[in-house]
């Protein structure tokens, strides 16, 4: 009786248990709470500073100056970006927090790209406290 | 005479699911010579993380190997604390050893279940794979993500772990230790299985030492080396656990010093749950460090890694060398191919669980002259560059 | 030749069924392997994916057929028509539905021949390219074809003696009757039949005998240059040997219980002979999901050193235990 592969019994058994498969599109997805997501930035409590910029691994984070209002803001390409959460750890504002969302696959790079709009934008107040 | 063809395995072969490859000089189906080259996927990260600073350092390295991301980032971060004499507080410490350990768990039961495929087995690997799912949940809940786990940073970790989040861990790690020891049953006993692996690729105590192997590769072959038990880093002078030995030298021996490996994995992260410390989870640490070189081991899920940081007191190193454990193992194992059938090529090659990306290095050595080959940017765009 | 006898060869008993059946066990592996291994298996085309196979054989009967120029290809697809009819010739002699199409005294022989011939012509499959590949496939096809095949000829015998004759329809109509009248002989029907279903396990090339295309070893063994429509037929001669072989152990084996004497009989002896041949699958495929692959060393000496020998243990045993009465006597 040696001879008998030992898994014998569990696969016979196996057989009437209910698959373990989960069918992801078809059925929604259980990730942890938890979970490092898709980044959201806050334009209002942003500074400008330009430390995340510095800080991504991957340089997903490039810094533009607005002439109208004289200052500068991150634009995030989410097709770079590697959901470290680095950004939001060394921003000082809180102005980057994270979010659970990660499906966010697009056909195009240029809809991954968080871009504030110029008119949002507002200039900076020299001496504001935050 | 011997009637000795040449038969290529890779660099693109089902059995390597990584592209190297292994030339062997086959008399009918047994080998009688093997060589390998390894340099296919070289990457150059040594190179780049010369370009980027200590904090952006953390997340490359852990891209050298996306299996053993936690022991990598562990080995980086220690050696920048031990160039810039950082003290990481103890709870850090103990989270440290924490996912340093589930990672070695979801490592171990992965080329347990790529074992099980290799020689066919494909219901042992689905199980196996099935059973490891459930700690990549909880590295997922713990971490923040399945894989790359961004955990470790310089002067502690990212995270902390909450009352909730250590009664589910300690509740998933039961059901995974019955697991365990369900797959540790069918691998000991399986006929057909010990059939394909007992006997294969002996290593024998003297040759694992003399040939440098680590990791399991060693234990394996009864040599008692675990850089955890023997130069003790992050918390475990503090918890007890035993080194994992089998007498057996072959290939069956070193996949069985994994699953009690599991098993032992599994005791620890019980420990430290049980005796984690209070306090801060880091300390901060200014971007630019002083001068100075740091070198720190880690016993990676493969065996022993080695990362070596110098700096010229900026916020880049200087130097960042790399050591993995493959290197070490891939010549160690590579003569006993020798007399084996290509049929056991798979069965010995998966023993000694190979990450051949971490492997690459770029230094040709002409070995009958013992003459370093160097190209220089200028060369490299002279001779391949040119249109 | 009459037209009722051309429908049965054509239509139900005969070539169409046939296919629809070959097309049916493919999914029934897929789908059972699948739930043994904890997967779901195909769910998409059909209900609960019943129409996957089919949908991969017109898949491949579209795409292009790349001919590797170093191959012999006007053999291989004389290799690839043949084949797949020998299957379908041989299973006319089986009692499929309960009766045969066609019956006479030594059909068995003939039968047993075919599928040898079948099996070998897989051998020119492999041979017929010039890759290391196919040809390390090949021969080790041809020594597991050498290990096999004498112990499936040597444990056919079994039941024929014990129904005491060479016809296939006759002896799955006796073999109940004669095993119940003696009992003795259960002894060595049961050994013969976990033989045969080893023996039909190597043929069938699965686990753990899937030695001639053992995917991390010669990729895909003397299957790997084929491609498109010769691959579609390919999978159509496995899937028909399936057939042949789940069939043919169970009418060896378990005989038939329904006789089929009017049109209503028919379909309850052909659905009883269905799931004699799903419950033949159903071992087979849990010894495929249970077990690794073995080296082709291991298989020429489990073959030779034992279940060649046993074979013939258990027809000296059929032997005895027939020949008992008459000593006593």
């Amino acid at each position: 009786m040696k001879i008998i592969p030992k898994l014998v019994p569990t696969v016979v058994k196996t057989v009437f248990k209910k698959p373990v498969t989960e069918q992801y599109p078809y059925e929604p997805p259980k990730p942890s709470p938890n979970i490092r997501g898709k980044i959201v930035y806050d334009v209002d409590k942003c500074v400008g500073c330009g430390l995340c910029a510095i800080y991504c691994p991957s340089g997903a984070i490039e810094m533009i100056m607005i002439k109208e209002v004289k200052r500068r803001i991150p634009i995030f390409h989410l097709d770079r970006c590697m959901f470290c959460h680095q950004c939001v750890e060394v921003c000082r504002f809180g102005a980057i927090t994270g979010s659970r969302e990660f499906e966010i696959a697009a056909y195009n790079k240029n809809e991954l790209k968080i871009i504030t709009p110029k008119e949002r934008v507002k200039p900076l107040k020299v001496g504001e406290k935050k | 005479m011997s009637y000795a063809v040449d038969l290529l395995f890779g660099p693109q072969h089902p059995a390597l699911h990584e592209p190297e490859r292994f030339r062997f000089k086959v008399d009918g189906e047994i080998i009688v010579d093997v060589d390998v080259k390894i340099g296919f996927i070289h990457r150059g990260i040594e190179k780049l993380a010369e370009s980027k600073n200590f904090i952006q350092n953390i997340y490359l390295t852990e891209r050298i190997c996306g299996i053993c991301n936690v022991a990598h980032t562990l080995c980086y971060v220690q050696a920048v604390e031990d160039m810039a004499g950082i003290e990481v507080p103890e709870r850090a410490k103990y989270l440290r050893v924490i996912v340093h350990e589930l990672n070695r768990i979801h490592s171990h039961l992965l080329i347990l279940g790529v074992a099980a495929e290799l020689l066919g087995w494909e219901t042992e690997f689905m199980y196996l794979w099935r059973d490891r799912e459930a700690i990549m949940d909880i590295i997922e809940d713990v971490t923040g993500n399945r894989v790359t786990s961004a955990f470790n940073t310089i002067g502690g970790v990212r995270r902390d772990i909450n009352n909730t989040q250590k009664e589910r861990m300690l509740k998933v790690l039961d059901k995974v230790e019955k697991d365990t020891r369900f797959h540790k049953k069918v691998l000991e006993e399986d006929p057909l299985y010990r059939e394909r692996m007992v006997n294969m690729g002996v290593l024998k105590t003297r040759d694992a030492i003399e040939r440098c192997a680590v990791g399991p590769t060693a234990r394996g072959s009864n040599v008692d080396y675990d850089v955890r038990a023997h130069d003790p880093y992050a918390a475990y002078d503090e918890i007890p656990f035993n080194v994992i030995r089998y007498k057996e030298c072959d290939s069956w021996a070193r996949m069985m010093v994994r699953v009690d490996e599991t098993l032992e994995s599994i005791n620890i992260i019980r420990y430290a749950l049980k005796h984690l410390p209070g306090g801060e989870i880091r300390v901060k640490v200014p971007p630019r460090l002083p001068a100075g070189e740091g070198l720190s081991r880690v016993e990676a899920p493969r065996g022993e890694l080695i990362h070596h940081v110098f700096c010229k007191g900026d916020v880049k190193p200087y130097r960042l060398k790399v050591r993995t454990p493959t290197f070490a193992n891939i010549l160690a194992i590579a003569p006993t191919f020798i007399g084996h059938t290509i049929a056991d090529v798979p069965a010995i090659l998966v023993s000694i669980d190979p990450c051949f990306s971490c492997t690459d290095r770029l230094t040709f050595v002409d070995v009958s002259s013992g003459k370093v080959m160097k190209l220089s940017l200028g060369e490299i765009k002279r001779m391949y560059w040119s249109r | 030749m009459d037209l009722f006898k051309l429908v049965e060869v054509v239509v139900f008993p005969g070539l169409m069924y046939l296919v629809v059946l070959a097309i049916f066990f493919e999914w029934y592996k897929r789908k059972l392997v699948a739930r043994m291994q904890s997967r779901l298996g195909p769910t998409y085309t059909g209900f609960r994916g019943i129409l996957q196979p089919l949908a991969d054989f017109l898949k491949l009967l579209f795409k292009e057929d790349i001919e590797v120029t170093t191959g012999d290809q006007k053999m291989l697809t004389l290799v690839l028509l043949v084949a797949p009819t020998l299957f379908i010739f041989s299973l006319f002699f089986v009692p499929v539905t309960g009766y045969t199409i066609f019956s006479f005294e030594g059909d068995l022989l003939l039968v047993l021949f075919i599928s040898s011939i079948a099996s070998l012509l897989l051998y020119l499959v492999g041979w017929t390219f010039r890759s290391s590949f196919t040809k390390a496939g090949a021969a080790r096809l041809l020594l597991q074809i050498v290990g096999f095949d004498i112990a499936a000829i040597a444990l056919a015998l079994v039941p024929a003696f014990e129904a005491e004759s060479l016809c296939i329809a006759t002896i799955s109509e006796k073999i109940s009757s004669a095993v119940i009248s003696n009992p003795l002989l259960l002894i060595p029907h049961g050994f013969a039949f976990i033989l045969f279903l080893l023996a039909q396990q190597a043929d069938l090339e699965e686990d753990p005998f899937d030695i001639p295309h053992a995917e991390t070893e010669l990729v895909a063994g003397y299957i790997t240059e084929i491609s498109g429509r010769k691959l579609a037929f390919l999978d159509l001669f496995k899937d028909l040997q399936m057939v042949y072989v789940s069939f043919f152990t169970a009418s060896l084996f378990f005989g038939v219980i329904v006789k089929p004497l009017s049109a209503v009989l028919v379909i309850a002896s052909s659905v009883e002979m269905f799931l004699k041949a799903l419950l033949v699958l159903f071992i087979l495929f849990t010894i495929e999901a249970a077990s690794t692959r073995i080296r082709i060393y291991n298989l020429l000496d489990a073959f030779w050193k034992y279940i060649i020998p046993l074979s013939f243990f258990s027809l000296s045993l059929l032997f005895i235990i027939k020949a008992l009465p008459g000593v006593l006597l």
